[in-house]
């Protein structure tokens, strides 16, 4: 989105409307700004009142050209009037509640905007978005897909309406009762495949699709489909990419690369164009980090262990969390069982010492285990 | 989602660069509401990652 929507004239043109700040999450400098304001998806925009710091827009993902214009204007009417339009108000109150983490109280306000929108209403395909994300959070997966189901037939085909559909398929392949999963895929994963072809939908947005697609292949129990899914999203990801003119480009799509390809069960296929990336892109972390999961994936776990540790030494924010997790993996898998605790322990503190907002606690999570599993059983009593 | 967009350095009286971008301040918070503060302007916030 930085490279291709922010660069664009319709946005340039709005540069005298606004104040324009870019955060990278990854900065220890932008951890308060990260514990004033949540995080949970990448990138996010904000619009915020300066002289309240009131969250008034809160998108998070990617979004077009026109829906930012739409989306960025309409939030700046909000704060001039302040309540007049009942669509754009709701709109900003979801905002301001899903920026609180009140997802549940988000998706009321998201569904009063679209009631008080309407159809015709110009910024409904972004209210619908919207919705889907903060039921999305909200880990409340039926509603999620109900919503889906009955937005995606309303909604004009472009880059909102296959966010939807990739959102609602996420959550229905998420359903606990298998009869009301299967009922919700059946549905939403038709839909999911013809927003592929939507006009203007963004490379995040495609992958974001066959993610969801290959979900429901695989909590379908359908390993064939979920092999002929992540060769589809490969190729297409290999066509794309091979257009990128910079390797920073390239290298965008590199994390949906090893995705699709460890799906299919060919990391190798991914590897050299990882390899390319972490040769042009030498200081990047990310790039490395990228290399260092496909080479372990592909089982050459001292190179892996390595590539991951100069990895770690260029990171200094949460994602140096798993870095590090990659590179204890990668040390026990090629039998360096005191490395590996020294790695774990690493990451560990590391984590540990983040502040709690910033803190990645899953990852965390597969730390802690990794390090109970390499300090072996816990002594038993007797003998 | 990558780092494409170099950080501008914000010309507080010149709202749109010469250079046809936005003029984003890079991770300075307090200085970009300081700036939309005296502009009496909305604040826009990219939040992005290196991935």
């Amino acid at each position: 989105m930085r490279a291709n929507v922010l660069t664009d004239a319709r946005l340039v043109k709005l540069a005298g409307q606004f104040a324009w700040l870019d955060i990278d999450t990854e900065q220890p400098r932008n951890f308060a700004f990260v514990e004033q304001f949540p995080i949970e998806a990448w990138p996010t925009v904000f619009v915020i009142d300066p002289a309240t710091e009131r969250v008034a827009l809160r998108w998070m993902g990617t979004a077009t050209a026109v829906e930012l214009e739409k989306l960025l204007l309409g939030a700046a009417r909000t704060l001039r009037r302040d309540g007049t339009d009942a669509a754009g108000a709701a709109l900003s109150r979801g905002a301001a509640l899903a920026s609180a983490r009140k997802y549940g109280e988000a998706a009321a306000a998201y569904r009063e905007a679209l009631q008080a929108g309407g159809p015709k209403w110009p910024t409904r395909p972004e209210a619908a978005d919207a919705l889907l994300q903060s039921l999305s959070m909200a880990h409340d997966p039926q509603p999620c897909a109900e919503a889906a189901r009955g937005l995606l037939p309303t909604l004009p085909h472009g880059s909102p309406a296959a966010r939807v559909a990739a959102a609602g398929l996420g959550c229905a392949n998420s359903i606990a009762a298998p009869a009301a999963r299967a009922e919700a895929i059946a549905v939403l994963e038709p839909a999911a495949r013809g927003a592929l072809v939507f006009p203007g939908v963004l490379a995040d947005d495609r992958s974001g699709l066959y993610e969801a697609l290959l979900g429901a292949r695989r909590v379908s129990g359908d390993p064939k489909g979920v092999k002929a899914v992540a060769a589809e999203w490969l190729g297409w990801i290999e066509a794309e990419s091979a257009g990128a003119t910079t390797p920073l480009a390239r290298s965008a799509f590199d994390g949906a690369r090893l995705s699709a390809a460890m799906a299919l069960g060919d990391v190798p296929r991914a590897l050299p164009a990882l390899e390319a990336s972490a040769r042009a892109l030498p200081d990047q972390y990310f790039a490395l980090a990228y290399l260092a999961r496909g080479q372990l994936e592909a089982g050459r776990p001292r190179e892996a262990a390595a590539t991951a540790k100069a990895a770690a030494a260029l990171a200094d924010g949460p994602r140096k969390v798993n870095i590090l997790l990659v590179e204890a993996r990668a040390l026990r898998a090629g039998g360096d069982l005191a490395g590996a605790r020294v790695a774990v322990a690493e990451a560990i503190r590391h984590g540990e010492g983040l502040p709690e907002a910033v803190r990645p606690t899953s990852v965390l999570k597969q730390a802690r285990a990794l390090r109970d599993e390499l300090a072996g059983p816990p002594a038993t009593r007797g003998g | 989602m990558h780092p494409l967009l170099l950080a501008l350095a914000l010309a507080a009286a010149a709202p749109a660069s010469a250079a046809g971008t936005l003029p984003f301040v890079a991770d300075d918070y307090a200085r970009a509401l300081a700036d939309a503060r005296a502009r009496n302007v909305p604040l826009v916030v990219d939040v992005w990652a290196p991935w």
